[in-house]
């Protein structure tokens, strides 16, 4: 068997059969050793445990058993015939063997039907049949001749995977992982009897058909009939490394692997790994596949630099590169004041990477202009949560949701942005709990198969405090809330201001429902479910967090919470779903310009001397620029470098046109990346980024999981991205010498309270960790505010509705919001780069029929959307998923220009961006628009300068 | 005519396919497991079932399209290609092969000139094969669209397709041609006459609305030809098996002779006796008593008439009183103890035969005395299993759930096997009434029957039965005034035999594919929906209320050894006396072949005979003074299963029977566990090289060990059983796998 040729079987691959299951004990003989497995168990699962591994094929620990491959069968004393060891449950005093010449003999007899239907020579891939085969010395010989599928068509159609009918075993393995996994239910299995085969929808190509590609059915399949064409291409790997997704805030873990050593090491595969507590073996179509981006042709792995940015690059030296770079910033500082540069972690990088950056900044540039995308994103999280609950993050881990009575989802599409989860979910919906859907949007999880939403409240967009305000109302005046909650762990006073507040009829559903368009009784019966179906969990996203009101929504949903009683214990608790790997990690970096690491304002004189003490610099005690101040101050002259780690600004955020005058006004822009961004189009220097799979260091999630990274190839520039900016650091005058990122872990703990009890060592040791770990929590803390917030009492907070300054006008008619799909990943610059683009090639506009038809647009058809900021074009999806009045649209490709179109309108309290409501007007139109013309003509002449860069081949490159 | 052009959803008529998918959305969608019943209903609507019609349904449904489609071409019944306009099913199961169902079937394919599940060129019909339409004692059979036909010859299925589609493009051979040129032309089909009405009229099949549907409780079976009092009863019997015999002819013949002489007559469609070798048996009321005639063709009235059969005449066909027949009188008739003698219908005639006193027992009673009753009276199931009713009950009503159910196990696929078919046509509220008391029994409101597609005219009889016990308060809210509630819904299969099994028909009636479930869990524990489920059989049920009524003892008094009350034997196949047989326990296979038999029909002698269904044994001749008891069958390697006897006489070639066997399974296999999927396809394989004498000593060895695999390998009954019918002719009719055995046929 090949996983048996790589070096170290990771512990968390073994496979038991059947799930585990936590009954009282129950002791019995198999194979003449006493064995106690929990009640519930199957006798195959205890036998493993007792290190007597049985054959299988249909089963795995990953579903229920089912019983159809008949290779585990066994005896037990006093039960007429041979039972399966999956299916059969232990019991007291049970007397079971699981080797006989009689069970050989079925065994074989059995393995030699499969044989018989079945290629004699194995492709590559998983082939548990080819291994049972061979150990029971069956063959297929004497049934030759007979029918069989070997003649049975291929399904390629997948770029990442194909279905092989020949090799297929039909133990439904793919068909139950699709079911109980993956919770999308795109697989049967058609026909029946020996004619039985699996069929993605209608038996269509697993392309046409609801497939989403996540790879559990390939995962599953125990024979190769479903194989990732990276294997057919590459052969079978010969080592796996465990390391984390660098895609979406779920932070599954993986194992990446590979062939080949040093130089030509190569990824065969990423297979989601089943001890990773984030994903428990399941994957998503980016993480699973979508990761031939990182050795794409349109990797720049050179350093760049360049006097003006509409000059041709010079590919330079890292030295060359790094000292250009230094002196450019200290000349600005020097002419313009120690505030006139700053700096931009990535919520892509590394907690270690995010670090450095912003001790770069205020050790090094000796200020606090230091931000990062989070500030576009899950700011108001920050900020909202630690208000009210005392701690800037998510109160549950993942797991979480099983216990979960009714499942509120706010603003966030789990399916599409955090599909890992979904699953999760999806699943606890099957089992019964109910489902409270908040979105102007009916995304899948309204209604999809074996799920459905109870409630959706399809409210405008930019309302969500009205709704949330009127749900408090109602559990207020209707008598709902957890008194005894209320009185033992939240702060009395802060809490009857509030009570009072959303008590009034202002805050009625009734009253609200003019704003909100959401109906009064459905808004009730969301509040009574939520408030008495028992565990309630809320789940939010980026359409909490993306308005004016962003942050006061958040603390409408952590007062909402609280009110019910539900935070401190699991199935309960606010979760935001986080968009980027590592927004959690960046934000607890102190990346912000007012907070240190851990949340800390820079103003805290003791906490600051901690950091000084430890840095040897001065720091500065005001808080700096954030991302929008930094562009408004470029404008005015007074800020002139930056360097920016891993973001595209110029994609991402809000108002492309502002950003990119504000960069185009900068004297020195310092973008480190993987590819030449659309940020870089107007920068002077380009330092070579790595790839999550080319650097070690730690990833946060969203449930605050601290989860190793783990280098799998060498940097292809080189330099990880924490080696470059210590070399900045290091060029600018100011020190840093670390050998290794846990060096820089090391640091984060002995500095940051919460991570005190974090280290390379226990995160090797137990795979992962949730902070805050420190000596009162030494593993971590899965669930948080248990018996008592962080900070004593839980503080509720008026949240008054104010109305969006974006809302529709005659000018700007409709209100456009955004989100994204789930093959595209943000900016689209990894994705962009894989076989993703054949599900999704191009951002188009949702709009509703009603409104489509009023401007004569027709389904694909050119739209044009004008806002207040700008014009853009795209095609139209005419769709009913939009209520009319809203239209929606994705901005992974930059040539759409989403972002052209949002505004500065943003949160008041951390100024994330308005990119959930901007009041456009949509046109029925023939060409692409003004700005997209000029932006084709801009990225040409970039790519140009690019192209004709002036070449050093010759240049080493470290 | 074009074919295409006549059903919707070929192209030009979706509108007419969102419209029956719409119209069967709003009759199903709210019902729990509601996929086959809308699938039944569109296709009811337009015979097939597009493809687009897939992705309304799954929505509707909240399923994915590939769910919905992984049970569409699970069920043979389900069709994805435009059909004929008639369907013609030809019986292809073993009884109906002891009487030349193959070559029925090859005739049916020259004559409509295509292959199984293929159309015809004109596109008048679709040919299939049937695994048994219940008519196994008067074989073989065969069906078109809804109407069953039984005891069919070449001759007499070119007439009958010739009737339905007398313009076909396809013309009659030679032979037939000259058959049909003659008067009798047209004969027997229903004619158009202003003063006769048609045959079909009188037929509760001839329209499911317009049929049994519409009768009310009293009246429904009774045609009264003049408003005279001194008018005299006739009994015509209206069970599938005496209309797939000619009774609606003879019916429509009884009715046109008694208008034409001016004679009064109250014409009752009783159910039928179960003597099916002498259907149709027509009655007469006399002072005396019933006196029967029988078997009477159409062509018979006349001369009855003649005879004066209103009076008991004599007549060739005279049978005298039938209950003093001794082919009846012998019988221990309990649960079939009211067939046959009235409108099955009649919810008077059933009290008036002691119906319903169970129930009213019961409703006196604590569930657990009703439990106690049950075990106290020795029932075991009679589906096959043998399984204590009592203690299965009992495990239902102490297993904790929300809801339990009562599921009755209507699909009675095994072929040789009509009991359950003739019950429910003739004696349908015995099973409402046990269904009601179990529901009672283990506190369960919910009943279910899930009942074969192959027998539409029990569906049409239940489906009235259960509507007029509804509205007399029989079934509902509150059971005659009890205060307690139970309820039946009847759900179709759609053609698979394994749903015959217990956790594959829960599986169905969930709205899935037909895959067996591995267990435990039991139905007991976990069944319908995951609550407590009582599985019984149709004659299980149905025995119920006697027990009730008449107290355990009663029932317990009948039997032999564990096995108490009576057995339902059913003959069938090439026997000259075919019909239910209900006796105690204990009768040997002997007796009941010859004495109530009579031989075969074809008057050779008897070579084999398969007890048990298709998973049932070839009993050699040694065994054949055995008692028919289930510890004492099974001690000797048989089982009496569902109580199925099928005869073959010596012509039969067991090596094609056994292959026969192993091809059922392939056929019928839910594909998921791999002995049976595969192996099945592998024992054909192998029969036909012994049987061609290619290695056959290593191939018999190769067989044995598969049949070892199947056996002690099979996740249920279906794989597990299939090899008893193989080697038992592999053992006693070894000679039939030598050499010289030509190809085999198919």
């Amino acid at each position: 068997m090949h996983a048996t040729e790589l070096r170290r079987p990771p512990a968390g691959d073994t496979d038991f059969g059947t799930p585990a299951r936590s009954g009282p004990p129950v002791a019995l003989t198999i194979d003449g050793r006493e064995v106690t497995a929990p009640a519930g168990t199957s006798v195959m699962r205890a036998a493993l445990a007792a290190g007597i591994e049985l054959p299988k094929l249909c089963a795995t620990d990953m579903l229920e058993a089912f019983g159809s491959c008949r290779v585990c069968l066994v005896e037990i004393d006093g039960r007429k015939g041979y039972p399966a060891s999956c299916t059969t449950p232990v019991e007291a005093g049970m007397k079971v063997r699981t080797r006989s010449e009689k069970l050989d003999a079925l065994r074989r007899g059995v393995v030699e039907l499969y044989l018989s239907d079945h290629p004699a020579e194995d492709g590559p891939g998983a082939n548990a049949l080819r291994v049972l085969a061979r150990a029971l010395n069956a063959s297929a010989t004497r049934y030759a001749g007979g029918a069989t599928h070997l003649g049975a068509t291929k399904d390629e159609s997948n770029p990442y995977f194909a279905y092989d009918p020949a090799r297929c075993i039909v133990c439904y393995r793919c068909v139950r992982a699709c079911e109980d996994i993956q919770g999308t239910y795109a697989l049967t299995v058609a026909g029946r009897g020996f004619a039985s085969r699996i069929a993605a929808g209608q038996d269509e190509p697993f392309m046409a058909s609801e497939c989403v590609s996540c790879g559990a059915c390939v995962a599953a399949c125990p024979t190769g009939s479903l194989l990732e064409k990276s294997v057919q291409a590459r052969g079978m790997p010969a080592k796996a490394t465990i390391t984390t997704c660098a895609y979406c805030g779920v932070g599954c873990a993986f194992r990446v692997e590979t062939k080949g050593e040093g130089d030509a090491v190569e990824v065969v595969r990423m297979v989601p790994y089943k001890a990773g507590r984030a994903n428990e073996g399941h994957a998503c179509v980016k993480g699973r596949f979508a990761w031939g981006y990182a050795t794409h042709q349109d990797r720049v792995t050179r350093p760049l630099i360049r006097e003006r940015n509409t000059d041709r690059w010079r590919e330079a030296g890292w030295d060359e590169a790094i000292a250009f770079a230094a002196a450019r910033l200290r000349a600005i500082q020097a002419e313009h004041g120690r505030d006139a540069i700053g700096g931009i972690t990535s919520s892509r990088c590394t907690n270690e990477e995010t670090y450095l950056v912003q001790k770069l900044v205020r050790a090094a540039f000796g200020n606090n202009n230091v931000d990062t995308c989070a500030r576009v994103c899950h700011s108001p999280t920050g900020y909202g949560l630690k208000q009210t609950l005392g701690e800037s993050a998510g109160t549950q881990e993942f797991r979480s949701v099983e216990k979960a009575d009714v499942v509120m989802v706010i603003g966030a599409n789990p399916t599409e942005g955090h599909p890992v989860f979904a699953s999760r979910l999806k699943r606890r919906l099957r089992q019964g709990a109910r489902l409270i859907v908040i979105d102007p949007r009916r995304i899948d999880l309204v209604d999809s198969p074996h799920v459905k939403a109870e409630f959706h409240l399809q409210l405008k967009p930019g309302t969500n405090v009205a709704v949330m305000n009127s749900l408090a109302h109602v559990i207020v005046t209707e008598g709902l809330l957890d008194e005894a909650f209320v009185a033992a762990r939240c702060e009395h006073h802060a809490f009857a201001h509030w009570r009072d507040f959303v008590a009034s009829p202002e805050n009625s559903p009734e009253a609200m429902e003019q704003h909100s368009g959401v109906p009064a009784q459905r808004v009730r019966g969301a509040a009574r479910r939520y408030a008495t179906a028992g565990n309630a969990a809320i789940y939010y996203g980026l359409g909490v967090t993306e308005h004016a009101q962003g942050s006061t929504m958040v603390m409408a949903i952590a007062n909402l919470a609280m009110a019910t009683g539900n935070i401190g214990r699991e199935g309960v608790g606010v979760n935001p779903l986080r968009g980027q790997n590592n927004v959690q990690g960046s934000c607890d970096m102190g990346s912000f310009p007012h907070e240190l690491p851990g949340y800390r304002h820079v103003s805290h004189a003791a906490v600051r001397a901690q950091f000084e003490s430890a840095w040897g610099v001065p720091l500065a005690a005001e808080p700096g620029l954030r991302i929008p101040n930094m562009f408004e101050a470029a404008l005015d002259g007074s800020f002139r470098g930056l360097y920016c780690q891993g973001e595209d600004l110029v994609q991402s955020d809000p108002n492309t046109q502002h950003v990119a005058a504000a960069l185009s006004a900068m004297d020195c822009v310092i973008v480190q990346d993987i590819f030449l961004n659309e940020t870089a189009r107007y920068a002077h220097v380009f330092l070579p980024g790595a790839s999550f799979l080319e650097k070690d260091g730690t990833f946060t999630n969203a449930e605050r999981r601290i989860s190793r990274v783990r280098k799998v190839i060498e940097p292809l520039a080189g330099y990880a991205d924490w080696e470059v900016t210590q070399l900045l650091a290091n060029a600018l005058g100011y020190p840093m010498r670390y050998a290794h990122p846990r060096e820089i872990m090391a640091e984060i703990a002995a500095l940051t309270p919460t991570f005190a009890g974090v280290s390379y060592e226990k995160l090797d040791a137990l795979g992962s960790l949730q902070w805050p770990c420190n000596d009162a929590a030494p593993e971590g803390t899965p669930t948080m505010h248990v018996g008592s917030f962080v900070h004593g009492r839980g503080k509720f907070f008026i949240t008054r509705y104010v109305a969006s300054d974006e809302r529709s006008t005659r000018r700007h008619p409709l209100l456009l919001t955004t989100g994204r799909v789930l093959t595209q990943y943000n900016v689209g610059a990894q994705t962009r780069r894989t076989e993703n683009l054949r599900w999704h090639d191009e951002d188009r506009l949702e709009i509703h029929p009603v409104d489509a038809e009023a401007r004569g647009i027709r389904d694909g058809d050119w739209a044009g959307i004008e806002s207040r900021a700008g014009d853009t074009v795209l095609r139209a999806t005419v769709t009913d998923r939009v209520a009319p009045g809203v239209v929606y649209t994705t901005f992974h490709f930059p040539e759409s220009g989403a972002n052209v179109i949002t505004t500065d309108s943003s949160d008041w309290a951390t100024n994330c961006p308005e990119y959930k409501v901007t009041a456009v007007q949509v046109t029925k139109v023939t060409q692409p628009s003004e700005w997209q013309q000029r932006y084709r003509r801009f990225a040409a002449e970039q790519e140009r300068l690019f192209r004709q860069r002036h070449g050093a081949a010759d240049l080493p490159a470290r | 005519m074009e074919p295409a052009a006549t059903y919707p959803g070929t192209g030009q008529h979706d509108d007419a396919t969102a419209r029956a998918v719409a119209a069967a959305i709003a009759r199903h969608a709210q019902r729990p497991g509601a996929l086959l019943p809308l699938l039944h209903d569109v296709q009811g609507q337009l015979g097939w079932l597009p493809a687009e019609c897939v992705a309304p349904i799954a929505r509707a449904l909240n399923l994915s399209r590939a769910e919905v489609h992984g049970v569409i071409s699970f069920y043979h019944h389900f069709r994805r290609q435009p059909p004929g306009r008639h369907i013609v099913q030809v019986c292809q199961a073993e009884a109906c092969r002891s009487r030349g169902a193959e070559a029925l079937m090859a005739h049916a394919r020259t004559r409509l000139g295509c292959a199984e599940r293929e159309r015809s060129a004109d596109g008048e019909f679709t040919l299939q094969a049937a695994y048994c339409l219940g008519q196994c004692a008067s074989a073989p059979a065969m069906m078109i669209d809804d109407r069953v036909h039984a005891r069919m010859t070449a001759p007499q299925f070119d007439q009958v397709v010739h009737a339905l589609a007398p313009a076909a493009a396809v013309s009659p051979d030679p032979a037939l041609r000259a058959t049909l040129s003659g008067e009798e032309r047209g004969e027997g089909t229903p004619a158009a006459g202003s003063e006769t009405p048609p045959a079909a009229a009188l037929s509760p099949l001839a329209s499911r609305d317009g049929g049994l549907a519409r009768g009310t409780d009293e009246a429904s079976g009774g045609s009264t030809i003049s408003p005279a009092s001194a008018c005299v009863t006739v009994y015509v019997p209206r069970d599938s098996t005496a209309l797939a015999v000619g009774a609606d002819e003879v019916a429509a013949s009884i009715h046109r002779q008694a208008r034409a002489l001016g004679v009064p007559v109250n014409l009752v469609r009783n159910g039928s006796r179960g003597a099916f070798w002498l259907e149709p048996l027509v009655e007469v009321d006399t002072p005396e008593g019933r006196v029967g005639y029988g078997p009477v063709a159409a062509e018979d009235v006349p001369s009855l008439f003649a005879t004066g059969f209103l009076d008991g005449g004599a007549h060739p066909r005279a049978l005298g009183r039938v209950d003093e027949l001794p082919w009846f009188a012998s019988q221990q008739r309990l649960t079939f103890a009211r067939i046959g003698r009235a409108d099955p219908l009649s919810i008077a005639d059933y009290e008036a035969r002691g119906g319903f006193a169970g129930l009213r027992r019961a409703l006196a009673m604590a569930p657990r005395e009703i439990v106690a009753e049950v075990t106290d009276s020795g029932l075991r199931g009679r589906g096959g299993a043998a399984f204590p009713t009592g203690l299965k009950w009992q495990t239902v009503a102490q297993a904790p759930g929300e809801r339990r159910h009562i599921v009755c196990n209507a699909d009675e696929g095994d072929s040789g096997s009509f009991a359950d078919r003739l019950l429910m046509e003739s004696d349908p509220f015995a099973l409402i009434e046990g269904m009601t008391i179990a529901g009672f029994a283990v506190g369960a409101r919910e009943g279910w029957i899930y009942l074969r597609s192959e027998y539409p005219h029990a569906a049409a009889t239940l489906e009235a039965a259960i509507a007029h016990a509804r509205a007399r308060q029989f079934l509902g809210d509150d059971v005659l005034g009890s205060g307690r509630a139970f309820d039946i819904e009847l759900r179709l299969g759609a053609g698979s035999y394994v749903c015959g099994e217990e956790t594959a028909m829960l599986e169905s009636l969930e709205g899935r594919r037909g895959i067996v479930r591995a267990k435990p869990p039991l139905p007991a524990v976990a069944g319908l929906f995951g609550q407590p489920t009582v599985v019984n059989n149709v004659v299980t049920l149905a025995t119920v209320p006697l027990v009730l009524a008449r107290g355990a003892a009663f029932h317990r008094d009948f039997g032999a050894g564990r096995s108490r009350g009576t057995l339902a034997l059913q003959l069938a196949g090439n026997v000259a006396r075919g019909g239910l047989v209900e006796v105690a326990f204990g009768l040997t296979l002997r007796q009941l072949v010859e004495t109530y038999g009579g031989g075969t029909a074809t008057g050779r002698p008897i070579r084999a005979i398969q007890v048990g269904g298709p998973l049932g044994t070839y009993v050699p001749p040694q065994h054949w003074d055995t008692p028919l008891e289930y510890e004492g069958y099974a001690a000797l390697g048989h089982l009496i299963g569902h109580g199925s006897v099928v005869v073959h006489d010596d012509t039969a070639d067991l090596a094609q029977l056994a292959r026969f066997a192993m091809r059922f399974c392939a056929q019928e296999s839910c594909g998921k566990c791999t002995p049976c999927r595969i192996g099945s396809v592998r024992g054909v394989e192998i029969i036909d090289r012994i049987v061609a004498g290619r290695d056959r000593q290593a191939h018999i060895a190769l067989l044995r060990e598969l049949a070892e695999t199947m056996t002690h390998g099979s996740l249920c009954a279906m794989g597990a059983m299939t090899p008893l019918p193989v080697l038992s002719a592999l053992n006693h009719y070894p000679e039939d796998f030598g050499a010289g055995v030509e190809h085999a046929r198919d």
